[in-house]
């Protein structure tokens, strides 16, 4: 395939920057369809798709040469980054690194299964914008049958390690059982939702929602069984909880000192998280007394232990992944050969028909023409399968797996 | 007898020792040793066991009562801390606690195997009330040094999580909620303990006409200030402001005064309060 090497990713993650970075050059949901469409009205640009989550922003384009991609990318959404805050992958290392994300595995919890779900919106948002083109495409949706399927067969996905199911945890370790315990979900959005059912699971005593729209607010609080506040009670919702999870898209320093005012005579800690990119909570408020905060970088050293914790998995899904990878280029090469197979198999036909001709003088017997076409057929499947073997032995899996242990070197 | 309690006395600090090095192994989480965990309910019942024994012993020799003098008070308060600890680790399964309650047992048994005696000997016999006043002053000790220990270790997660430092003592201690509720109920029973054991003194000093007994000796003002001090965190939920954080900071200085008056009580200088 040789439009592999014109493929390009470019961005920055939890691997490469701190949080104060990523918020800066997070793309809001929003915003992600102008930013593709204006990506590919430059000429170095053919196919785009983007990928903003609070843990990375990425871009991976197909373009006319790799170098212009990559320059075009950093120009138009990396303007006065730092070069070590960015990553970039070419060729068949941006497909591994592609399928690695939407399987959890580069995640900062691993195994988590938001990114699914934040690629498949990528995938339309991409679509929307009709940036993706035949080659983009096929491979964003091999990438969520990837995700899948590492969830279904390793134990990567299994005890969930979700970012939400972390804050749970570190709640565990503050309040113990959850019994008697209150929380507030800032942001009623799929994320909030998400922790919400981890702490109900959890056994939270009772859970209620801030949200801008007052009407998700009281959805939420229906469908658990609290209470809904606005924006501008959030001061008087902070004062009863235990918990608060702070989850919101554009937010940044939405909470503040000021929202903890009313919480006095607490005897438990006020435990804070906040897993919105850019950070929705001061950090001053990590100063007040008798108050816990932490954000997706806080986070980092629990996943870090999950991750080695899952060492066997992680070999397991690296097997699958380069078997994936190994299929996906194999279908591409397929799709390569396509205009050429329907030529050869119009040839056969011309020349079957030419011979039949010749042979029978156009008299032919029904059972004669069958005869014919049987045997062109059966060659020209001969021909194809030593095509497909051709194509398959081009990249062995052999050989993708040292392609992979380089890439995780690079990493 | 007197060699058993010998043997036993100079035993006790190693099997201790033994004991907490084990429970504190907890600490490396999964990759402590296997054996760590297979031999600490036998180290820790044995140190017991070799414990209990002792003073049995000690009180078939003295014939009476045998805590008669302020280091064994220390070692029976080590011992009655002991006893606590393994009634709350099969309970509630927090083993790397005893890393550190138990190395404070370690370090009142050596201690009192340091500087006490040694040998068991006959005891003129002790009366019910005398006995009531020591062995309500000894569970007092421990439960006080308990919540003072479990307060000291709710401020060291506190620290830890503050910090966002999610090392070997945020992964294996009791959660905050847990420590707080720890530290007061130690509290509220050293407070109980404290009131028996004081009413029961000032009733023998009134009784035996103690010549220098007087409510303003320093030692008596320091156990009444203890006394307060601790039903103040055993109830510290009903004062306002008065947070488990508090608290905490609140049992770590009770114990720092409740050791301090120990020693003071081991002074010459100490006033009316004379053992034995």
């Amino acid at each position: 395939m040789d439009t592999l090497q014109d493929l390009c990713l470019v961005g920055l993650s939890h691997r490469s920057a701190p949080v104060a970075v990523r918020e800066r050059y997070a793309v809001q949901p929003g915003d992600a369809r102008e930013c593709l469409e204006e990506l590919c009205r430059d000429e170095a640009i053919l196919e785009a798709t983007l990928l903003s989550t609070c843990n990375r922003t990425e871009v991976l384009v197909l373009g006319k040469g790799a170098d212009a991609a990559a320059a075009t990318i950093r120009r138009q959404l990396f303007r006065n980054l730092d070069e070590q805050h960015l990553y970039e992958h070419r060729g068949v290392h941006a497909v591994m690194h592609l399928f690695r994300v939407a399987s959890g595995l580069d995640s900062l919890i691993l195994g988590e299964s938001e990114i699914l779900a934040q690629v498949k919106r990528g995938l339309e948002t991409a679509r929307l914008a009709g940036t993706l083109g035949e080659h983009l495409q096929p491979m964003l949706t091999q990438a969520l049958q990837v995700g899948k399927r590492m969830r279904n067969e390793t134990e990567i996905g299994q005890d969930t390690l979700s970012v939400a199911k972390v804050a749970v945890d570190i709640a565990h370790r503050a309040f113990g059982r959850f019994g008697d315990s209150r929380g507030l979900i800032v942001g009623a959005g799929e994320t909030g939702l998400l922790v919400a059912r981890h702490l109900r699971d959890a056994g939270l005593g009772g859970l209620d929602f801030v949200n801008r729209t007052a009407d998700r607010a009281e959805n939420a609080a229906a469908e658990f069984g609290g209470a809904a506040f606005r924006l501008d009670e959030l001061g008087a919702a902070v004062a009863g909880a235990d918990l608060v999870v702070v989850c919101v898209d554009g937010g940044a320093g939405l909470v503040t000192p000021a929202h903890f005012a009313g919480r006095r005579n607490r005897d438990r800690p006020t435990l804070v998280v906040d897993l919105s990119v850019p950070r929705a909570v001061l950090e001053a408020v990590a100063d007040l007394p008798d108050l816990l905060l932490y954000n997706l970088d806080d986070l980092e050293p629990v996943v870090e232990r999950n991750r080695r914790a899952r060492g066997e998995a992680s070999v397991a899904s690296s097997e699958i992944l380069v078997a994936e990878v190994h299929k996906f280029l194999t279908l591409r090469t397929y799709a390569a050969f396509s205009p050429a197979i329907a030529d050869l198999r119009q040839r056969y036909d011309e020349v079957r028909e030419e011979i039949v001709d010749e042979i029978c003088q156009e008299q032919a017997s029904p059972r004669e023409l069958q005869l014919a076409h049987e045997l062109s057929k059966r060659l020209l499947d001969l021909s194809l399968e030593k095509m497909k073997e051709g194509a398959r032995r081009a990249r062995s899996e052999e050989s993708l797996d040292r392609e992979y242990q380089r890439y995780l070197q690079d990493l | 007898m007197n060699l058993f309690v010998q043997l036993a006395t100079v035993a006790l600090p190693t099997a201790y020792l033994l004991t907490t090095v084990l429970h504190g192994m907890a600490f490396a989480g999964d990759r402590a040793p296997a054996f760590a965990a297979r031999w600490r309910p036998w180290t820790l019942g044995g140190a017991l066991v070799l414990h209990g024994a002792m003073f049995g012993t000690r009180w078939v020799v003295a014939e009476t009562f045998p805590v008669n003098g302020a280091w064994l008070l220390v070692s029976a308060t080590a011992l009655t801390i002991a006893a606590l600890f393994a009634a709350i680790a099969s309970r509630t399964q927090h083993v790397a606690v005893g890393g550190i309650v138990l190395a404070m047992v370690t370090l009142l048994q050596a201690a009192a195997s340091a500087l006490g005696p040694v040998r068991a000997e006959l005891l003129p016999p002790a009366g019910a009330t005398k006995i009531l006043h020591v062995v309500t002053v000894f569970l007092a000790a421990a439960a006080l040094i308990l919540a003072g220990l479990f307060g000291y270790l709710h401020l060291l997660l506190y620290r830890q999580m503050r910090r966002k430092s999610f090392g070997p003592l945020y992964s294996e201690l009791p959660s905050l909620e847990h420590l707080s509720r720890l530290t007061r109920r130690a509290a509220l029973a050293g407070f109980l303990f404290v009131t028996a054991g004081l009413n029961v003194g000032i009733g023998i000093a009134h009784q035996k006409g103690v010549a220098d007994f007087r409510y303003t000796d320093p030692l008596v003002l320091l156990t009444i200030a203890i006394w307060i001090h601790f039903g103040m965190i055993a109830f510290s939920r009903r004062i306002n402001g008065f947070n488990a954080r508090r608290a905490s900071i609140a049992a770590v200085a009770g114990v720092v005064t409740l050791l301090i008056t120990i020693l003071l009580t081991l002074f010459p200088a100490a006033t009316f309060h004379r053992f034995g």
